[in-house]
């Protein structure tokens, strides 16, 4: 056992991890960041989004070819070589993590590979692969993460039944994908094995895919893939999955679903938890909520000095974006900057075909909140671009506050809707009113046009269609 | 050796007063009470003590910066032995308190290496400042401007927004920082005096005035600036308490074979003033002008202005009413000694309801003193002679003491003004009257 005093001790190397680690080296602090992994990026960029982004790339120009075949441009039926796919999406991997690797050597941030629990508010055991390091700390920034919640009634170590990362490693193509759980990352992995051949059907507990989007906004999503996939069933609950020699059989509860279905593999994709209880926390006097999200205030600090905690591990929604936000407002913080987590919106984007994305108050939420809001929606059928794109499914729509005229949120499903929510997060923290946007000239044809549109909507000067 | 943080102890009721002086720099040596840097309280100017003795390493504030109570103003490093008995400001609070908010750690902290180019000062956040934007929040200020008003500590919700559709701009928020600043007694207003070029009329020195009159400067202009101030003058006859005065110190002086303490004419006049202001209550009071009401208190506070060669201060005596003379006495000589070594602290400076200056010692026949605000009048004292006095058959020589009464026009009125000073001189002519 050895002992090392360090000066700013992040725990975790994912996006919130790494992001807390160079931004406080490049404050002058002494960094020393601990991942359990030997690759940076943590789950995001090694068996999360990244690699999903990968695979959903081949999906999605699998697709477009399919479309030009009535057309007729036809490229015949595709084939996949699964072990060249999969070289690709690790070559990506491998590329970012790499440059990851070279940041942090040129800031000088140590790195020490093992897995680090706490002993108790003052130090933290790291167990590397030669030793056990004991390691005090003048701040130290918790950032690790969450896992898949696994279910009862599951057989797990059954190869066919996959959590996202198992799906990401493509082993096999399965005739019937039943995937449990209708949220974004369900619904990622559906987009993908769909363009690969596989019978979908996705099983939800709620009534609707993506709970917290509006209704209107994703259903453009909902109608194209009631008519892609075998089976959506809502409101239905998976009692129990068999593993027979032949197939997988799920045992479902629910109004409109059949009491079993069988399928080639299961992917289990209903949340994620924190991974707060695997770090001795109970050695600490840390306080978590009831589902183990550590408390944090919005300067990101814990109840115990000088320990703060970003991402995840600190709740919903648990997103890459919010982790690096976080884990950058955390460096500053600990290093004396009056810093604070203080965004009005962090985007949600679901990455599946058509996408849809949103920011700031959903329209459900203004509802709940009371909050006198003026809506503009432009369906995409009247946009030229999305035409051109064979891209018409979709909706931008906007709120904008009655009293102030500032944008409330957004939410935008087609084509590229995840690149286009960022005009309208930059929209919301500016604090944009509809004219703002609407005066603003758009170039055209473009996709951004529906944005503008949906402003000039909510303002009443819309000339592309009819105002309301 | 290990580093400790000097903090500002709690030194009254306080926050956000301004650094006057930082008297260590980087690599002295310090003795434990030693000044580390003075404040600007109300009236007058506190010294911080060093809890710790030691090499100062690290100095946090500057001139002119703004503390409260835990702020951190310097780093120093002390002896092993010494790190854990330095005088804490006062008990640690309980933990559930503000169970989110950051503490210090005690022990941890003090033993870790900095790191080497350390920019910037890693120190605690100055704020819990947030500066969070709702949705559908009346104002609206853009990322740059939440994190603008945290580096200046400013509450967004305290601004008001003049950009389109409620925005804060940041000329908004310099603009609230400038008022606030101004409000403060920092900083003179109005006009000032044109000066010229003296050397043409002969040689020249400059001299910095100190720092008491630094500070009370503005506060003196900002009392003349707004109240009008009118001084009522009379005169004592003392006769009869000077002859008790001296029997009282002849006795007190044999009770310690010639040491005992001595007995001044104040702590009499302190004791007739409190039956006076009892008598006369919208002159122990304050004036809320929004309200339009005349605050009266129920306590009897006296500031005493005490010359020390820093300037004067003036120490405020408690409960007056409920204190002998002798009591009184004693009180004066240890809250003046404390003034001349600098020793007070805010609440020895704070919470005073009527004030005297007495220049008697000096000389003088009368003079006019500005009150001391937020207070409503002032007592001016000066010399006592031997004067001629008639008594109906003859001159007779008397001990009489000029005073003066300067008040708040707005509240107090000529008759009530002559009635206090009248009442007064009869209470100093026949002290007994104390009593009644």
């Amino acid at each position: 056992m050895r002992e090392i005093q360090t000066d700013l001790l992040v725990l975790g190397g994912g996006p919130g991890g790494y992001s807390a680690a160079f931004r406080a080296a490049d404050l002058g602090r002494k960094v020393t960041l601990i991942g359990k992994e030997d690759v940076l990026g943590g789950v995001c960029l090694n068996v999360g989004c990244i690699p999903s982004k990968t695979l959903l790339h081949f999906a999605e120009v699998i697709e477009e070819a399919e479309k030009l075949a009535p057309l007729g441009v036809s490229f015949g039926k595709p084939t996949f070589d699964l072990a060249k796919m999969r070289a690709h999406k690790d070559s990506v991997v491998g590329t970012l993590t790499s440059g990851l690797e070279s940041l942090c050597k040129a800031r000088k941030v140590e790195r020490i590979i093992g897995v680090g629990t706490f002993l108790s508010d003052t130090t933290l055991k790291v167990q590397t692969e030669k030793e056990e390091l004991h390691l005090t700390f003048t701040d130290l920034i918790i950032a690790v993460g969450s896992r898949s919640v696994q279910i009862p009634g599951i057989p797990f170590e059954d190869e066919r039944v996959w959590d996202s990362t198992k799906a990401l490693d493509l082993a096999f193509i399965p005739d019937r994908l039943a995937i449990i759980g209708g949220g974004i990352i369900g619904l990622e992995v559906a987009t993908m094995y769909h363009a690969l051949g596989s019978k979908v059907t996705i099983i939800e507990m709620m009534d609707s895919l993506i709970p917290p989007a509006d209704r209107d906004l994703k259903q453009p999503l909902v109608r194209k893939l009631k008519g892609q996939y075998e089976a959506i069933y809502t409101s239905t609950k998976v009692e129990k999955v068999e593993a027979k020699k032949e197939s997988l059989v799920l045992s479902l509860k629910g109004e409109k679903a059949p009491q079993t279905i069988e399928a080639d593999a299961v992917l289990v994709a209903v949340g994620r938890k924190a991974n707060s209880d695997r770090i001795g926390i109970e050695h600490t006097s840390l306080k978590t909520t009831q589902r183990g999200w550590i408390e944090v205030d919005k300067k990101l600090r814990t109840n115990v000095a000088h320990i703060f905690a970003i991402g995840d591990v600190v709740g919903d929604p648990m997103l890459a974006h919010k982790s690096s936000h976080q884990g950058k407002v955390a460096a500053e913080v600990a290093s004396g900057l009056p810093s604070a987590f203080s965004v009005m919106g962090i985007p949600s984007v679901a990455y599946t075909n058509p996408e849809v994305a949103w920011v700031g108050l959903t329209e459900a939420e203004a509802k709940e909140k009371n909050i006198a809001y003026k809506k503009g929606s432009f369906p995409w059928m009247a946009n030229g671009r999305a035409l051109s794109a064979m891209a018409s499914e979709g909706v931008s729509k906007a709120l904008f506050d009655v009293k102030t005229g500032r944008l409330l949120g957004a939410g935008i499903c087609g084509k590229n809707a995840g690149e286009l929510i960022a005009e309208a997060t930059l929209a919301l923290e500016m604090g944009s009113v509809a004219e703002d946007i609407a005066l603003t000239i758009h170039a055209h044809p473009t996709l951004s046009e529906t944005f503008a549109v949906a402003a000039e909507l909510a303002e009443g000067i819309a000339t592309d269609t009819l105002n309301r | 050796m290990a580093v400790k943080q000097i903090l500002i102890p709690n030194i009254g009721d306080f926050a956000d007063v301004a650094i006057v002086e930082v008297y260590i720099k980087v690599g002295d040596t310090i003795a434990m009470e030693d000044s580390v840097l003075s404040l600007e309280s109300e009236k007058a100017v506190i010294d911080i003590p060093s809890p710790y003795a030691g090499t100062v390493s690290k100095i946090l504030v500057k001139e002119g910066d703004l503390v409260s109570k835990d702020t951190p103003v310097a780093e120093i490093e002390v002896s092993g032995e010494q790190a854990d008995e330095g005088k804490k400001p006062e008990p640690p609070k309980k933990e559930e308190e503000k169970p989110l908010e950051a503490k210090k750690p005690a022990e941890t902290k003090a033993e870790v290496p900095k790191a080497e180019k350390q920019e910037p000062v890693k120190e605690e956040s100055k704020t819990d400042l947030v500066n969070e934007q709702e949705p559908g929040a009346l104002y609206h200020a853009t990322p740059s401007l939440r994190k603008y008003a945290r580096e200046l500590g400013v509450e967004l919700s305290q601004v008001t927004g003049t950009g389109p559709h409620g925005r804060i701009l940041h000329e908004d928020v310099q603009a609230l920082v400038k008022k606030a600043l101004q409000g403060g007694f920092s900083k003179t207003t109005g006009a000032k005096i044109e000066l010229e070029d003296f050397s043409k009329y002969g040689s020249v020195e400059r001299k910095a005035l100190s720092r008491i009159q630094k500070i009370s400067g503005p506060h003196l202009q900002k009392s003349w600036q707004i109240i009008p101030h009118v001084t009522q003058y009379d005169k004592a006859d003392v006769t009869d308490l000077e002859s008790l005065r001296k029997t009282l110190k002849e006795e007190m002086k044999k009770q310690k074979d010639g040491e005992g303490p001595t007995i001044s004419i104040l702590p009499f006049i302190i004791k007739a003033v409190t039956a006076a202001l009892m008598k006369f209550p919208e002159i122990n009071a304050s004036f809320d002008e929004d309200a339009g009401e005349l605050i009266l208190k129920h306590y009897y506070h006296i500031g005493v202005a005490v010359d020390t060669p820093e300037g004067l201060v003036v120490p405020v005596i408690k409960d007056a009413d409920k204190k002998t003379i002798t009591q009184l006495a004693a009180e004066l000589a240890q809250i003046s000694q404390r003034a001349r070594e600098r020793k007070l602290k805010g609440e020895d400076l704070s919470g005073g309801s009527f004030s005297i200056s007495s220049l008697g010692g000096i000389g003088g026949t009368a003079f006019s003193p500005i009150i001391n605000p937020p207070q409503v009048a002032i007592l001016g004292v000066s010399r006592l002679s031997k004067e001629p006095v008639w008594n109906g058959e003859a001159f007779v020589p008397r001990d009489i003491l000029p005073f003066s009464l300067a008040y708040d026009h707005r509240v107090i009125d000529g008759a009530t003004g002559v009635r206090f000073t009248t009442y007064l001189a009869s209470l100093l002519g026949d002290i007994r009257r104390v009593l009644l």
